[in-house]
């Protein structure tokens, strides 16, 4: 492959590709917006114990639910704990948990669906029938098996919820995948003489990203979500431990007299998934090179 | 023939782009229809044929229309409001599309499709309660004896469709490629319109049913007195069904006239080189003739003839202007070199082309 | 349709060393199951689209062969099924020698860069998110032919010689127009130096002027290249320019076979005729009336009995057209030439001049005919 990249180049085609491609991203304000915020979450996330102003475990009785200060800029919870460094801590689960659930359930997905979808006949039905029994198979139930056997740790969440989002995954990349399969441009690369595997990754995925990138980040949202359900009925992360999630459920029932235990990790989330909605878009857009200029 | 029916005088068509580099698909284009003759639209695609035949019809509703005239029997098409023009299409001019397939309901018989431009065109008494449109379809299971279902199977008769009756309650995708433009030739008819515009009705066809359908225009033509505005890309089409052709090229006219005078005597360079590229006759191994080069971008269209980089007769003249020449009363071509000052034709232009 | 060897008699015949048979099929058969669903599969009995049911085809090194037929007739999957585009169902395909239906892996892909196929649309068989340069070169590095700086000089070469600009390499096809997409097409078959290029209607979607550049193009290549065609399209006079030699496809079989020549001048199918009589022709058009042919092609799946072409055919005899499927015959005093037609030995005005039985009486025919069948 090496040799293949050096011909690429020669051609002017790789680099010229990526000037474009990054020229198009730099121009979309949806992307540098998207960007900004998800790598801003990211980087609080990774430098969290330099960056956090306090120990998120550190309680302090004296000031149980405040509301936001100068010492506390989002206030503390009921256990006079600081939100705004809990929140950066929960962020190292949260971003983690679901950007890797949600990889890991689409890489197996959509090579499940592209593989059915391009091979058709027996082998589409065997995948999608074993498809059809993950769908049909309760991730909670999933998830308390995991942590029954292997006990309370982040990677069963990881695995739990990666799993629950194998067959949305799978079923979104064979639908693409039958119609582009049907594409004359399919066969004429195997009139060319590449295999079937090389058909099937280098012709028909990249024309079947588009809404496989939609959603990814969509299932990013669900999966924070599905982490602090998992946290709210003790088969997540240990309790203790700060999440998004398990900040939103632990202020949930004071929302009354404390609105920003609740409030605040909300409102992260929904920035979160903003970002990362907004960056996929661009991205979408940018990869689709119909969508560049050029005459028709 | 008094007044043609339908007039055309400098149409111009522009899309606007937000970008600034606005198409100008059409422009100048003059053409007239006489009633109850076929009038070929020929070019090649992108030449403006089709953005002619809509923007007649009032179809395109992003772009920028201008006309010296626009004249539908003597009225002002584009002085009429939308509703008023909803009375034009099917009552006056009817049209056939490409794509008989995608352009009929998939879902509604071919029968009802008919029927319901008949109702539409509103001549005929129709007081059928439901409780008996129910108990026909569902109970006694008869055929509809409504007038316009009526209607629609004597049109489906007209239109050469054998066993009309059976046919009229079949669904569009139960025909033949033949049998569905039959069937939206019977639509358009429905609207007992003077004028009927066919956009490249037999594109899809095999030759084999290409010839039937023409053959079919032609007898409604002489049957009926409807004139036809026939747009096509094929030569051969023309010459055997039109009796006036207009050729376009890059949004322009180039020449008209009657048939025989564009096919025996073509006056324009890209008329003569079109006729000279059809491969009919040619033996095996014949170079055959062709015009160099491809049609010019219509964003970014030059002033003055459209066809002259390709020409092999341009001068300096061909930059600024398109004039127009009548080589008789019908025939007009619209370039600086034609007619020759020494009246004759040299057709014999035998210097090799580069292929390009 | 017999499959036996019916291209011996005129290689024998040939006083010069006849040139090399590159392609042969012989009984070549493509069907497509109809029914997908798995109770269909599981329970069902699958119903076939016949779409190629028995075709015998040569090929000569450097000749070109034109197949033609109303759409529908199986031309297309005939072309697909002898470069292996499609996997045969029955039949030979022998290239260079070689029993090719069986081929599979390595075989095969070594076979792609001897045997290519051109695209009808050129717009949709290329990939739209690769540039034009990256389609072309890709056989190049599929095959390990040249890589780095000698595969760009290749491809930019190439793309000068078939009338395109080097700064057209970076270009995506939908930036590129009709004639230049299938010159990028033509490009791409031929940047393996194959020794055999199937064309699939490679100039149907374009406009005359534009279809006369790449005409004459795809005729300089071959004497450039040494090439050997097969030339698949629906338009009579495009083929008749191009081709040495022309089968005529009916319903999934080849009713008549013969040179440009023999066809076009003294045609026997009946079918054939009504071909030709249906041409549009520009030159001829107060002198010839152009024909319609009545009826439309037959279902593939359950083609008529007897001879395929008989609920249309304008020159219909007895019952022999509904029962009995006719045999290959050679054309008397025609070298080379066959025909599958029951009446091939009475002369052309004899069968024009019968009346064909009508309505009723036909009906009568069709229907003892195909009783007696059984």
């Amino acid at each position: 492959m090496a040799e293949y990249d050096g011909a690429e180049r020669t051609l002017g085609v790789r680099t010229e590709r990526l000037r474009q491609f990054r020229e198009t991203i730099r121009g979309d304000y949806r992307a540098t917006f998207g960007l900004t915020i998800v790598v801003a979450f990211v980087l609080a996330a990774v430098f969290a114990p330099e960056l956090a102003p306090y120990d998120p475990m550190a309680q302090d009785f004296a000031i149980m639910q405040a509301p936001g200060l100068n010492a506390h800029p989002f206030g503390t919870d009921s256990f006079g704990r600081d939100l705004l460094s809990r929140l950066m801590y929960g962020a190292r689960i949260s971003l983690g948990v679901s950007l890797g659930a949600v990889a890991i359930g689409g890489a197996v997905g959509v090579t499940l669906g592209l593989v059915a979808g391009y091979f058709g006949g027996w082998v589409d039905d065997t995948l999608m029938r074993f498809v059809d029994v993950l769908w049909a198979f309760p991730w909670l139930l999933v998830a308390i098996l995991l942590v029954a056997v292997f006990g309370q740790s982040v990677w069963n969440v990881v695995a739990a919820i990666a799993f629950a989002y194998i067959d949305d995954f799978a079923r979104i990349t064979r639908g693409e995948v039958l119609s582009i399969r049907e594409e004359e441009f399919v066969m004429a690369a195997r009139n060319v003489g590449l295999d079937d595997t090389a058909i099937m990754f280098d012709e028909v995925l990249p024309n079947a990203l588009a809404p496989i990138i939609v959603q990814f980040t969509v299932l990013v949202a669900r999966a924070m979500l599905a982490e602090s359900t998992l946290s709210f009925l003790g088969i997540g992360v240990k309790p203790t431990t700060p999440t998004w999630g398990a900040l939103l459920g632990q202020g949930r029932g004071l929302i009354t007299q404390a609105w920003w235990i609740s409030i605040i990790p909300g409102v992260a989330i929904i920035i979160t998934v903003l970002g990362i909605n907004l960056f996929g878009d661009a991205l979408r857009d940018a990869l689709d090179v119909r969508e560049r200029g050029g005459s028709p | 023939m008094s007044d043609p029916l339908l007039t055309v005088e400098d149409l111009a068509v522009t899309f606007p782009d937000p970008d600034g580099s606005d198409t100008r698909a059409v422009d100048g284009v003059s053409l007239s229809v006489e009633a109850g003759e076929i009038h070929g639209l020929v070019g090649e695609s992108g030449s403006g044929k089709s953005v002619t035949a809509r923007t007649v019809l009032r179809l395109l509703d992003d772009a920028d229309v201008s006309a010296s005239r626009l004249a539908y029997r003597g009225e002002d098409l584009l002085a009429k409001s939308e509703r008023e023009m909803r009375a034009v299409r099917g009552d006056e001019i009817g049209m056939v599309f490409q794509d008989a397939l995608s352009a009929l309901n998939p879902v509604m018989t071919v029968g009802e499709q008919i029927a319901e431009v008949v109702r539409h065109h509103g001549d005929v008494d129709e007081s059928t309660s439901l409780l008996s449109e129910l108990r026909r379809k569902y109970v006694t299971g008869t055929s509809k004896s409504t007038a316009s279902w009526r209607r629609a199977v004597e049109l489906l008769e007209t239109v050469g469709i054998p066993d009309p009756e059976q046919r009229a309650s079949e669904y569009p995708h139960q025909l033949s490629g033949g049998q569905r433009q039959r069937v939206m030739i019977a639509q358009a008819l429905a609207g007992d319109p003077s004028l009927i515009i066919a956009d490249e009705p037999t594109t899809a066809l095999d030759v084999t049913v290409e010839a039937g359908i023409l053959t079919e225009l032609r007898e409604l033509c002489a049957d009926f007195n409807v004139a036809i505005l026939l747009i096509t890309h094929d030569l051969g089409v023309v010459a055997q069904t039109c009796d006036h052709v207009t050729v376009m090229y890059s949004g322009s006219v180039m020449e008209h006239g009657p048939t025989d005078d564009i096919f025996e005597a073509p006056a324009h360079p890209y008329t003569e080189g079109l006729l000279r590229s059809i491969p009919e006759g040619a033996k095996r191994g014949d170079e055959l003739a062709t015009i160099p080069g491809s049609a010019p971008d219509p964003r970014d269209r030059p002033a003055g003839c459209p066809f002259r980089d390709r020409c092999p007769e341009a001068t300096e003249a061909c930059t600024d202007s398109l004039p127009e020449h009548a080589l008789s009363a019908e025939h007009h071509t619209y370039c600086h070199h034609r007619p020759h000052e020494d009246g004759g034709r040299d057709d014999v232009r035998t210097s090799p082309q580069p292929e390009r | 349709m017999s499959t036996t060897d019916t291209d011996s008699t005129s290689e024998q015949n040939d006083s010069t060393a006849p040139p090399r048979e590159l392609l042969r099929t012989a009984g070549l058969k493509k069907y497509f199951a109809l029914n997908d669903g798995l109770l269909d599969r599981v329970f069902g009995e699958t119903a076939h689209v016949k779409a190629v049911d028995g075709v015998n085809l040569t090929v000569r090194a450097g000749e070109t062969v034109g197949v033609v037929g109303e759409s529908g007739c199986g031309k297309s999957t005939l072309g697909r099924t002898l470069t292996r585009l499609y996997d045969p169902t029955d039949g030979s395909v022998i290239f260079d020698g070689e029993h090719i239906e069986t081929y599979s892996g390595r075989d095969l892909k070594a076979l792609r860069r001897r045997v290519q196929y051109v695209f009808q649309d050129p717009m949709s068989a290329l990939n739209p998110r690769k540039t034009v340069g990256e389609s072309v070169g890709k056989p190049l590095e599929v095959h390990d032919i040249a890589s780095g700086t000698e595969r760009t000089d290749r491809v930019a070469n190439l793309f000068e010689e078939m009338g395109l600009m080097r700064s057209q390499l970076d270009a995506y096809p939908h930036e590129l127009s009709g004639g230049q997409l299938q010159r990028v097409g033509l490009a791409r078959a031929l940047i393996t130096e194959p020794d055999l290029v199937v064309f699939d209607e490679p100039v149907s979607a374009l406009d005359v002027t534009l279809q006369a550049q790449i005409l004459n193009l795809i005729n300089r290549l071959q004497g450039e290249y040494d090439l050997s065609y097969v030339f698949i399209s629906h338009n009579l006079n495009v083929v008749r320019h191009v081709c040495d030699r022309i089968a005529v496809m009916y319903a999934g079989e080849v009713v008549e076979r013969g040179t440009t020549e023999q066809l076009f001048e003294n045609p026997q199918h009946p079918y054939t005729r009504a071909l030709l009589r249906s041409v549009p022709s520009v030159r001829e058009r107060h002198e010839r009336e152009r024909e319609e042919l009545p009826g439309s092609p037959p279902s593939a799946t359950n083609p008529p009995s007897g001879c395929r072409f008989h609920p249309r055919c304008p020159e219909f005899i007895d019952g022999r057209c509904v029962s009995e499927a006719p045999e290959t015959r050679s054309v008397a005093g025609d070298q080379g030439h066959e025909v599958a037609c029951h009446w091939a030995e009475l002369s052309v005005e004899k069968r024009e001049a019968h009346t064909p039985p009508d309505g009723a009486a036909r009906e009568t025919i069709e229907r003892e005919g195909a009783s007696g069948e059984k």
